[in-house]
């Protein structure tokens, strides 16, 4: 198929323009309050692309995520209260700024960064991937087991001081991920007799229940916190000039390959790389006390980087079928419903929806920019969104996703009983995001080790074959990291205490 | 009297999940051999990280000196468990008398509940709670095809 005249005719159709602006508006909304986020958005919605062809699903969920990524710097600098984990480091500068009355400053620098990142990625993302897919041929059944285990692996390194908690939540993950009939096999296993567990869980019901179901209710429970009062006259023109984008030349280009990377690793996303780049963009700058106190460059770094992370996860996702953060993990669920299996054969068979998932990424983050621009002065307004009919309207939409993906009551329940185990996890301080991640790998993870026994009948081949070989050391170092880690300043202060 | 912490109770509440998976994996019919671990070996290494995790979890929580922060007040517990209820009842609503009776109740319950001490005029509530439900409904099953909850007693 003629992949631009597809993606022509896609962006021709009056529907899909109207589900890309629709989409992206509640993206940003979503990404913009505290609480919620662009991935939140892509779970409430996707049992809406259920009745939609899958050039006009991938449009919509990808606008939505877009959206949330775009708009997650506005908490973050009207606030200081980050919209998403994504924008943590941009409320170390863009809150100052704004106390400074630089609100309208942060705000055009924001965009300009989450556009720049965005689009760039993107570009360079529709390039690279189809060249990481020629190399994924070479891999088997042990190279794919291996990537699936880093990408769940590498979320638990990042879970500082919480390793055990991360490491159970993926345990809980991998095993929700089991229910149903086995790969290869088709032992039906935790199903108690149930015809409706018989096909798995649904990614539906689990994640919504588990992740935003039972944050609503939790937060109910908490008390909803005032939302601090935002001084909209500091909110004039646009804010920069083109000279003050140029003197950030270096840390833009810098943060943006920090975002690309973390993003295209496995399991990795704009969670860490906007801390990366900031403390980067810290380290090499000639006044770093100024960090912290409203220095823009404070807000380009994590801005460019959270977006570049984009078109970094976009990648892995697209090539290999491994998703480079939850998003990214959810999107592979959402495409596997329209028929569209993720990794090195969809270059082949539908090479034009990848071309078309970038291309949205580009288009959406032209389409943010300008509704940013125009409606900058319209944000500390979205801000003020009572939670007491925001949430109310969340579960209902939440409650019939269930409902629609199979007109089964059943599932309403089941996700009422997902809710209730979230708020345990959240009781017991248990991190969603490795449960998330290993619930979605789960199926590929186990299914690619079957057919590797099968071709061996040896453990032994993960580690003997060079890719998955690194691989496993990576996975396995990053689950006894904590311990290498106090191993190593043992040592080292040791070698200090001695030479002393 | 010795108080028991939250992490005790994660690290116990893991350990007997991953006990009783790993039992119910012991009746799995498929044999687990060295050369190919079948439909066993998945949830089995699931169980060990559960068992290893909670195990862990308990020890480091009992170690752990200090005082720690509540997850919730009782109050908020009880916010909790009335918002539960409401939502099984909703889901039973749903089955019996269908979506466009019981979502404009559940949502004017809701919306007072959570508004308490701030301003919600019972117009607006009302308002909203009518207005969303026919929009949500419009949009789902008129712009997107799908299908929503008619209820046993109207079919």
């Amino acid at each position: 198929m003629d992949i631009i005249g597809y993606i022509l005719e896609q962006f021709a159709q009056p529907m899909n323009i109207a589900l890309l602006v629709g989409a992206n508006i509640v993206g940003l909304i979503f990404g913009a309050i505290p609480g919620l986020s662009g991935t939140m958005a892509v779970m409430l919605f996707m049992p809406l692309t259920f009745a939609m062809d899958a050039g006009t699903a991938i449009i919509f969920l990808i606008s939505l995520w877009i959206g949330g990524c775009s708009g997650a710097f506005i908490g973050s600098i009207l606030l200081g209260i980050p919209g998403s984990a994504s924008a943590v480091s941009t409320c170390f500068d863009g809150y100052p700024m704004t106390k400074k009355g630089q609100a309208g400053k942060a705000l055009a620098i924001g965009m300009v960064a989450s556009f720049t990142g965005t689009f760039l990625s993107a570009i360079l993302g529709a390039l690279l991937s189809q060249f990481i897919a020629g190399i994924a041929f070479m891999m088997g059944p042990w190279e794919y087991f291996a990537l699936c285990f880093v990408a769940i692996t590498l979320v638990l390194a990042i879970s500082k001081g919480q390793m055990l908690k991360g490491l159970a939540s993926a345990s809980i993950g991998l095993l929700l991920s089991t229910v149903g009939f086995s790969p290869i096999d088709a032992e039906p296993r935790f199903v108690f007799g149930n015809m409706h567990l018989m096909g798995g869980l649904s990614m539906t019901v689990v994640l919504l229940g588990i992740f935003a179901l039972s944050m609503m209710i939790v937060e109910f429970g908490k008390g909803f916190k005032p939302v601090p009062k935002v001084d909209t006259k500091s909110i004039k023109g646009f804010g920069i000039t083109f000279r003050e984008i140029r003197g950030q030349t270096v840390n833009i280009i810098r943060s943006f390959l920090i975002g690309l990377w973390i993003g295209f690793l496995p399991g990795m996303g704009p969670g860490l790389s906007n801390l990366v780049a900031y403390s980067a963009a810290k380290a090499s700058s000639k006044e770093p006390e100024t960090f912290g106190q409203g220095n823009p460059a404070g807000v380009w770094a994590p801005e460019v980087a959270n977006n570049a992370a984009i078109g970094g996860a976009l990648i892995p996702m697209t090539a290999l079928g491994i998703p480079g953060d939850s998003t990214t993990a959810l999107l592979i669920g959402a495409l596997t419903i329209h028929g569209l299996e993720m990794g090195p054969m969809v270059f082949r068979n539908s090479g034009h929806i990848v071309y078309l998932m970038f291309a949205t990424v580009a288009i959406c983050a032209l389409v943010a920019l300008l509704m940013q621009a125009v409606g900058m002065r319209v944000f500390p307004h979205v801000l003020r969104i009572p939670y007491h009919y925001m949430y109310s309207a969340l579960i209902v939409i939440a409650l019939i996703s269930a409902y629609v993906e199979s007109a089964s009551i059943y599932k309403c329940g089941m996700m009422l009983l997902f809710g209730g185990i979230g708020i345990i996890m959240g009781y017991c301080g248990l991190p969603t995001s490795p449960l998330i991640l290993s619930f979605i790998l789960g199926p590929i993870l186990e299914l690619n080790m079957l057919k590797a026994f099968q071709y061996t009948g040896t453990v032994a081949t993960f580690f003997t074959r060079p890719i998955s070989g690194i691989l496993m050391v990576i996975g396995i170092g990053s689950i006894f990291s904590p311990i290498l880690r106090k191993l190593w300043s043992a040592i080292k202060s040791r070698k200090q205490a001695n030479t002393a | 009297m010795i108080k028991i912490k939250r992490d005790q109770i994660a690290g116990a509440l893991l350990v007997i999940a991953g006990v009783v998976v790993a039992i119910l994996v012991s009746q799995f019919s498929t044999p687990m051999t060295a050369s190919y671990p079948g439909p066993k070996l998945m949830p089995l290494i699931a169980a060990f990280g559960l068992v290893v995790c909670g195990g862990g979890i308990f020890i480091i929580g009992t170690i752990k000196k200090g005082e720690e922060d509540p997850f919730l007040i009782k109050e908020g517990w009880l916010k909790i468990a009335v918002t539960v209820l409401l939502l099984i009842v909703y889901v039973l609503c749903l089955k019996y008398i269908g979506y466009l009776i019981s979502t404009p109740i559940l949502l004017f319950v809701l919306s007072t509940l959570f508004a308490k001490g701030n301003k919600a005029s019972l117009k607006a509530r009302i308002i909203f709670s009518v207005g969303f439900t026919i929009a949500l409904y419009l949009i789902y099953v008129y712009l997107f095809g799908l299908s929503f909850p008619m209820g046993l007693l109207f079919e």
